[in-house]
């Protein structure tokens, strides 16, 4: 996190697939669901849409149904309603969403 | 099978221990099921607040020689889980009299930790976000259960007030005040679309259940259990109930429509509702107008969210009363039930909980 403006790391989110069937899991386990091997690659999870939203103590959290399958609890950044596109990326290990739309 | 409840308060006095509410269930069990206490040859318990004292530890506390132990962490699916391995340790002859306890008492501050750090999921990708506990899940649950089924706040409103009117008649229960549905509406919002009355009351307290041989009393008539049915892949809009309830009720013999009463876990109004839905107990799945029309009795103690959730004990709360109405129909609250059925679910494992039981019971 940056030390002067608060600013967290923000790299893109991703989560893990088997390597062997390809199915994606989110989050991370040792083996996989559906062929039961234990080798995992790493898998871009940038896109997705916003299944639900809600505001718990002040935090807006949402439930993003990634475009590549698993569906990841997020923290909501920007503005971002049920239904919306939003990109999900992970700042300081935080898995955080906001909407796709470019205002204008 | 007797059952007996160590009374619930939201309001426990310094000197309470989680021991010491269990010890108290124990003994009360014991005297609803009039055996004595060297009777006892097999303990089970539940509870998040036991630690770092496991069951060999309260099997020692409370002077019990076990040829059965079992320690069960399974939060609202606990007490079936429970209950399913200690009815076939009977009926194998394991022990004969096994005891079954689930409790808790929080102290302040010790309920927070609990829920944020459940297990790695919670710890590695909610706590951070921060979820503050199951409430946000269940929320976003709940959306997505509203427009799945076209409901409104008030329909969870019905089940709601329905469980208080259960409460108003249970002395134990510790919000019995009956709700209107404006009061419903107007509560304090929690979590979009959860407001205070779909929240549970934490509470102290804790449950018991006696399960032995009898030649009359109440009979498991069968118990099914699927966990991590979905991978927690899936919506969370429909439990692992779904799966084995055909086979639930074929192994009980009788179907869906032949209980008097159900008890389902309420930690949410819209999870008791997919585990009413789930064993088969809504007509076509329409849920609003079961909602409307339904007279089946559900959780007629006035449920957790009601009568409390006294931590794991939450699990046992459901069987204990139904257990309780079986034995004596005509009770304070007694609706006459013969047979009654009874869900667990439990251990929100990321959005939804991955342990889902349920049980038959029926009055011998």
């Amino acid at each position: 996190m940056c030390e002067r403006c608060g600013i967290g790391k923000e790299v893109s989110f991703s989560l893990t697939a088997c390597a062997n069937c390809g199915h994606p899991v989110f989050p991370p386990r040792a083996l996989c669901p559906v062929c039961g091997r234990g080798d995992w690659t790493s898998l871009e999870a940038t896109e997705g849409r916003a299944e639900a939203v809600t505001i718990a103590d002040g935090v807006a959290i949402a439930e993003i149904k990634t475009d590549v399958g698993p569906v990841v609890v997020a923290r909501v950044t920007a503005v971002v309603s049920v239904g919306d596109r939003v990109r999900l990326s992970n700042i300081n290990d935080v898995a955080s969403a906001k909407a796709s739309r470019v205002y204008n | 099978m007797a059952a007996a409840e160590s009374p619930y308060t939201r309001h426990p006095s310094a000197e309470t221990t989680t021991e010491a509410l269990l010890a108290d269930a124990f003994v009360r069990a014991l005297a609803n099921a009039d055996i004595e206490h060297r009777a006892v040859d097999g303990l089970g318990v539940a509870s998040f607040t036991l630690a770092p004292d496991h069951v060999a530890d309260l099997a020692w506390r409370l002077g019990i020689r076990a040829r059965w132990l079992m320690e069960d962490t399974n939060g609202g699916a606990s007490a079936l889980n429970m209950l399913q391995h200690a009815v076939r340790a009977v009926e194998a002859g394991d022990a004969r009299t096994i005891v079954l306890l689930a409790g808790d008492h929080f102290e302040p501050g010790s309920f927070r930790k609990l829920v944020d750090s459940y297990n790695r999921a919670t710890q590695q990708y909610l706590a951070s976000i921060p979820t503050g506990g199951p409430n946000a899940l269940f929320a976003l649950l709940t959306q997505r259960h509203m427009t799945e089924h076209g409901l409104t706040r008030e329909d969870y409103g019905r089940l709601v007030i329905a469980q208080r009117a259960w409460a108003a008649i249970n002395s134990r229960a510790v919000y019995r005040e009956p709700i209107t549905m404006d009061q419903y509406l107007a509560a304090p919002v929690v979590a979009d679309p959860l407001h205070r009355y779909d929240c549970v009351p934490v509470v102290s307290g804790a449950d018991a259940l006696v399960v032995a041989e009898a030649p009359s009393g109440v009979a498991v008539r069968s118990i099914q259990a699927l966990h991590n049915g979905d991978a927690q892949e899936g919506d969370g809009l429909q439990t692992a109930l779904k799966l084995v309830a055909d086979d639930l009720w074929a192994r009980a013999g009788f179907g869906s429509g032949d209980v008097h009463a159900a008890y389902v876990y309420d930690d949410y109004p819209a999870m008791a509702l997919i585990q009413l839905d789930d064993l088969g107990l809504i007509p076509e799945h329409d849920v609003a107008r079961f909602l409307r029309e339904s007279e089946l009795p559900i959780n007629t103690s006035g449920g957790q969210l009601s009568a409390g959730q006294a931590g794991a004990a939450g699990g046992m709360h459901g069987l204990v009363e139904a257990v309780t109405q079986l034995l004596d129909p005509t009770g304070p609250r007694g609706v006459g039930a013969q047979r009654a059925v009874v869900a667990g679910y439990g251990m929100v494992l990321y959005r939804y909980g991955a342990c889902a039981n349920a049980a038959v019971l029926e009055k011998r």
